[in-house]
C-alpha cells in the first residue's frame, strides 16, 4: 500500500514538473489526452464494470460540448456554469435514454448506440442553424476571474493543471464508487444481471445511474473538449471517436481505474505515427482490438499485473 | 402460522396450464418439500413466487401483502430468498463477492447516500467491519471454510458451490428460502451435509420450500410435502401420507 501511494505521489509529481521541461506541443497533447481519460473512465464504468458496451460514446460527447459551447455563445453564460449545465443535460439526457435503451442488453444494446452516435452525429452536421452544420462553431476561451489577479485567461499551461486536477479528482471519484456497494453491484450485473435481481439488486435503477454518470462525463469532457480547442464540429463525434474511445478502455483493461490511462496515452501516441494514413488509421485501431481481445484480455493493465504479479484492479 | 398463501394462481403459456388454480400455503418455520414428474410446474411455482414469471391471476400473499408482480429486488426485501435449478453463482467473482452481493437488500441504496463522500470515508471502516462480519457468519453457517473467502468461486468443489448459492441467498435475511433442486449433482454424503444445512436453516427460523427429485432424501427432512401434477396439487401431507397415497404412486408409477 506505501509502494502504491508512492507510486501515485511520483507519477503526480511527474506531471506538475512536465510542463516545466516538455514542448508545448506535448503539453497540448497530453491536454487532450487528459480530456479523454475523462471520457473514457466513464465509459469503462458503463462497459468494463457494468458489461454494457456502448458504440455510441461521442455522441454524448457531443451533446455536452455543443450544449456548452451554444450556452456559452447563444446565452453569454459563462464557460464554468455552462460546462457544469452541460454535464448535467448530458446525464439527464442519459437518463431518460435509458428508459428506453437499458431494456436492451449485450449486442443489441451496442447497436442500439450505435444507431443513436449515428443520429447524433446527422443532427450535428445537418442542424446548420443550431449547431453550424458541417463548419461547426467557434467557442471563446474561458475565463477565470481570482481575487486580487482579476481575470485570468486559460492559457495551455492553466488548461493542463485544469484537466489533470480533474483526472484526479474524476478517477478517485469512481475509485469510491467502485469501492462501495454501488460498485459491487454493476459487476454483479455485468456478471448476470437474474442473479443479481434474485439476489436483490435493484438492477434498473443501478443501470440507468450508471449510464448517468458515464453521459456526464461524457458531457463533461466534451464541454472540455470544445472550449479547449476553441472549436467544435461534427467530425470529432462520429461512430469513428466512438471507436476510439472503445479501443482506449480494450488496449488499456476493462474494468481497471487505470485502464483508460493507459489506454489514452497509447492510442494518442499511435495516432500521431499513424495520422499520415488518415481515416485508414481505424483500420489499425480494429486489428490492435482483435489483437488485444485474442491474446490479451486483461489489456495493458492485465499485462502489468501479471509482470508485477499483482492485482491493479479492483 | 401462514407465511406465504398463494390463492387460485394460474399461469398458462401459450395453450399449456403450467399451473392451474393453485392454492396452497407455506407456515412458519417449515421444511416444505415440492414433488412431482418433471413438467409437473414445481419451478414455474418457484418462479411465481419470486415473479421471475407473472401469474395470469390469482394472489400471493407474504405476511399479509400481495407480492404477485412486485419488482424482484422488493420481493427479496420483503423476505423470499432462492436459488436456481442449474446451479448459478458469480463464477467469476470471488465467495466474498457472492454473498455481499446477496447482502443488497440490506444496504442503503441510494446512490445518494452512496456519493455522501464524508460520511461514506466515516463510515467506510464501520460498514465494511460490519460486512465482513456478515460474511464470516454467513460462510460459518453454511460450512464454508474462512480462508475461502477471497478465492473466485470458479475454483471451488460443487458442494462448495451450492453452500456459495444458499450463502447468497441467506445473506439478504430471509423468512422464507426458495430451493430448487440443491441436492442435484451431489453424493450421497454430501447430499446428507446439504440436507443437514437445510434443517440448520430451518434452526434460524427459516422457512424453507425444497424442489426435489431425490424422493428418499426429500421424504427424510420434509415436514410436509405438496405434489404437484400437470400444473395442479394433487395431494397435501406428511411424507407418510404421500407415500401411502394411491394417486400418488400413480402419477409417479403409472396406474
Amino acid at each position: 500500500m506505501t509502494r502504491g501511494k508512492l507510486v501515485i505521489g511520483a507519477v503526480l509529481l511527474a506531471y506538475a514538473v512536465i510542463p516545466a521541461f516538455a514542448p508545448e506541443n506535448i503539453v497540448h497533447l497530453m491536454t487532450i489526452t487528459g480530456i479523454w481519460i475523462i471520457i473514457a473512465s466513464g465509459l469503462n464504468l458503463l462497459t468494463g464494470y457494468m458489461g454494457y458496451v456502448s458504440f455510441g460514446h461521442a455522441g454524448f460527447v457531443g451533446i455536452g460540448a455543443y450544449t456548452s459551447a451554444l450556452l456559452t455563445l447563444k446565452f453569454g453564460v459563462s464557460f464554468w456554469t455552462a460546462a457544469l449545465a452541460a454535464s448535467l443535460f448530458t446525464a439527464l439526457f442519459g437518463l431518460l435514454l435509458g428508459v428506453a435503451i437499458l431494456r436492451l442488453s449485450g449486442i443489441y444494446f451496442s447497436i442500439g448506440t450505435l444507431i443513436l452516435g449515428e443520429i447524433l452525429y446527422s443532427i450535428y452536421y445537418n442542424w446548420s442553424p443550431v449547431t453550424g452544420g458541417f463548419m461547426g462553431l467557434n467557442v471563446p476561451p474561458p475565463e477565470l476571474s481570482l481575487p486580487l489577479m482579476g481575470g485570468v485567461s486559460f492559457e495551455l499551461l492553466q488548461w493542463y493543471y485544469f484537466i489533470y486536477l480533474l483526472v484526479f479528482l474524476v478517477v478517485g471519484g469512481l475509485k469510491l464508487l467502485i469501492d462501495s456497494h454501488f460498485g459491487k453491484e454493476i459487476i454483479a450485473i455485468r456478471e448476470n444481471e437474474s442473479l443479481s435481481q434474485s439476489l436483490g439488486v435493484n438492477i434498473n435503477q443501478r443501470k440507468s445511474q450508471c449510464l448517468a454518470i458515464s453521459c456526464f462525463l461524457a458531457g463533461m469532457g466534451g464541454a472540455l473538449f470544445g472550449a479547449f480547442m476553441g472549436h467544435v464540429d461534427p467530425d470529432s463525434f462520429s461512430i469513428a471517436g466512438s471507436t476510439e474511445f472503445i479501443t482506449i478502455i480494450i488496449i488499456g483493461g476493462l474494468a481497471s481505474l487505470m485502464g483508460p490511462f493507459f489506454g489514452a496515452y497509447v492510442l494518442i501516441t499511435l495516432s500521431l505515427y499513424l495520422e499520415v494514413l488518415g481515416k485508414w488509421r481505424m483500420v489499425v485501431y480494429g486489428l490492435i482490438i482483435v489483437f488485444v481481445m485474442i491474446y490479451a484480455r486483461g489489456g495493458i493493465v492485465g499485462f502489468l499485473e501479471t509482470i508485477f504479479k499483482r492485482e491493479f484492479r479492483k | 402460522m401462514s407465511l406465504l398463501k398463494t390463492t387460485g394462481i394460474c399461469k398458462s403459456f401459450g395453450g399449456l396450464a403450467a399451473i392451474s388454480n393453485l392454492s396452497m400455503e407455506v407456515h412458519e418455520q417449515e421444511i416444505l418439500a415440492l414433488i412431482g414428474p418433471n413438467g409437473a410446474g414445481k419451478t414455474t411455482l418457484l418462479n411465481l413466487i419470486t415473479n421471475f414469471t407473472t401469474p395470469d391471476s390469482g394472489s400471493i400473499i407474504l405476511a399479509g401483502q400481495d407480492i404477485a408482480g412486485l419488482a424482484r429486488h422488493k420481493i427479496v426485501k420483503l423476505g423470499i430468498a432462492r436459488t436456481f435449478q442449474s446451479l448459478t453463482v458469480f463464477e467469476n467473482l470471488s465467495v466474498s463477492d457472492n454473498i455481499t452481493i446477496g447482502h443488497s437488500s440490506q444496504v442503503e441504496s441510494s446512490l445518494l447516500d452512496m456519493l455522501n463522500i464524508v460520511a461514506y470515508l466515516r463510515g467506510k471502516k464501520e460498514h465494511r467491519h460490519g460486512l465482513r462480519e456478515k460474511i464470516a457468519e454467513v460462510m460459518a453457517f453454511v460450512g464454508l471454510d474462512a480462508g475461502l473467502a477471497k478465492e473466485p468461486v470458479h475454483v471451488l468443489a460443487m458442494i462448495d458451490k451450492k453452500r456459495v448459492a444458499i450463502a447468497s441467498a441467506l445473506a439478504s435475511g430471509p423468512s422464507l428460502l426458495l430451493l430448487d433442486e440443491p441436492l442435484a449433482g451431489l453424493n450421497q454424503s454430501e447430499a446428507q451435509e446439504l440436507l443437514g444445512l437445510i434443517r440448520k436453516a430451518k434452526g434460524a427460523g427459516i422457512a424453507v420450500l425444497l424442489i426435489d427429485h431425490n424422493l428418499e432424501a426429500v421424504m427424510s427432512i420434509a415436514e410436509r410435502v405438496l405434489v404437484l401434477n400437470f400444473g395442479e396439487l394433487i395431494k397435501t401431507g406428511t411424507p407418510e401420507e404421500i407415500i401411502r397415497s394411491k394417486r400418488v404412486s400413480e402419477v409417479y408409477l403409472g396406474k
